[in-house]
């Protein structure tokens, strides 16, 4: 009796060893499979890479770099001209500012415009004091003008008042 | 039991394959997978970069004659002599006699002539920029006007200072004044 049930377990165990042989068989042979598929593929990604690589060392022909080159060249002229332009200054508008607000019974002796600091030096005679001071009140009245500042004021040989006007003007009128 | 034995050998078979070669090769395989996936991005925007290099050449073309007075206003080459000869022709057009035109050498604009006064602010840029001084004898009006032809000139030309003083008895009414101006060029 004790033989006969050792002998059906016996018989039991086979299937699972053999089921267990087959099993660690697939997964061998899956992994042996995987592996070449791998190769497979690194293979064609490779040439895939290399293909892409040559794509790029073509884009941008020696017609296509000079063309580059030249925008560059042009956008940055543009840069440079709109940066001039900015800056640029149009002095000939101070002179009918200083025909319309010059004393008729003055007389300017000199004249020393700075368009970069924006100062007008101006030095001239008038009659007397009291012309002079209604310059400087002409003057005081322009919204073109932003500080005015007197000196050298003076009687000159010939008994006239001598002065120096310093004035600040304002830069949005020579744009 | 030999099936077994073998079935160990093969699970440990296929660990030491898995270990050895599938898991380097797989990480190999993503390695380059990446790889392609960053060049594709990059041959993207190369084409993308040139097409659009296209069509700004294409746009510029469209805009020929503004670019032809920006080149004139701001032309490659500081040209001194073809400026002298503007200058010369303008004042002899305008009544005014050049008695004198001194030249200062060239600097890169917002180096130098800008950093001198507050009201400029200091750029860096590839522009160059020239100092000319000249000395003219004539009346006031042709003053005014050698001034504002300088001012519509094809050539950019900055002018920086105006002076003069009353002519003397000695100067036959003839006013002398003082003119510094900044050409540039890129």
């Amino acid at each position: 009796m004790v033989e006969l049930i050792h002998k059906k377990i016996q018989q039991r165990a086979l299937p699972l060893h053999n089921i267990f042989f087959y099993a660690a068989l697939a997964v061998l042979a899956l992994v042996i499979a995987a592996f070449a598929l791998l190769v497979h593929f690194e293979g064609r990604s490779s040439t895939l890479l290399q293909d892409l690589e040559n794509q790029i060392l073509q884009i941008g022909t020696k017609e296509e770099k000079q063309t580059e080159k030249e925008i560059f060249a042009t956008k940055k002229k543009i840069d440079s001209f709109s940066k001039l332009i900015d800056i640029h200054k149009k002095p000939s508008l101070v002179f009918p500012l200083l025909e319309e607000t010059v004393h008729p019974q003055i007389w300017l002796t000199g004249f020393d415009f700075n368009i970069e600091s924006n100062i007008l030096e101006i030095s001239g005679e008038a009659d007397n004091f009291r012309i002079l001071a209604e310059q400087v009140n002409i003057l005081k009245e322009k919204s073109e003008i932003l500080g005015i500042s007197l000196s050298d004021i003076a009687i000159s040989d010939t008994g006239n008042a001598s002065f120096s006007l310093f004035l600040t003007l304002d830069p949005k009128i020579f744009k | 039991m030999f099936k077994l034995y073998l079935a160990i050998f093969f699970i440990v078979a296929a660990l030491t394959v898995g270990g050895v070669l599938v898991l380097p090769k797989y990480q190999s395989l993503s390695a380059i997978n990446k790889e392609i996936e960053s060049r594709e991005i990059e041959l993207q925007s190369k084409v993308d970069y040139f097409t659009h290099i296209k069509g700004l050449e294409s746009q510029l073309q469209e805009y020929e004659e503004p670019l032809a007075k920006i080149n004139s206003a701001l032309p490659n080459d500081p040209l001194l002599p073809s400026t002298f000869n503007y200058l010369q022709v303008t004042a002899s057009q305008t009544g005014l006699i050049i008695e004198e035109v001194l030249v200062g050498s060239a600097y890169a604009f917002g180096s130098q002539a800008q950093t001198r006064t507050s009201s400029v602010p200091a750029v860096e840029s590839d522009i160059k920029a020239t100092d000319i001084s000249v000395s003219l004898s004539g009346s006031y009006q042709s003053l005014k006007s050698f001034i504002s032809e300088i001012e519509k000139s094809a050539r950019l030309i900055e002018i920086q200072k105006i002076s003069f003083e009353s002519p003397k008895e000695e100067d036959e009414g003839l006013f002398l004044f003082s003119i510094s101006m900044v050409i540039y060029n890129n």
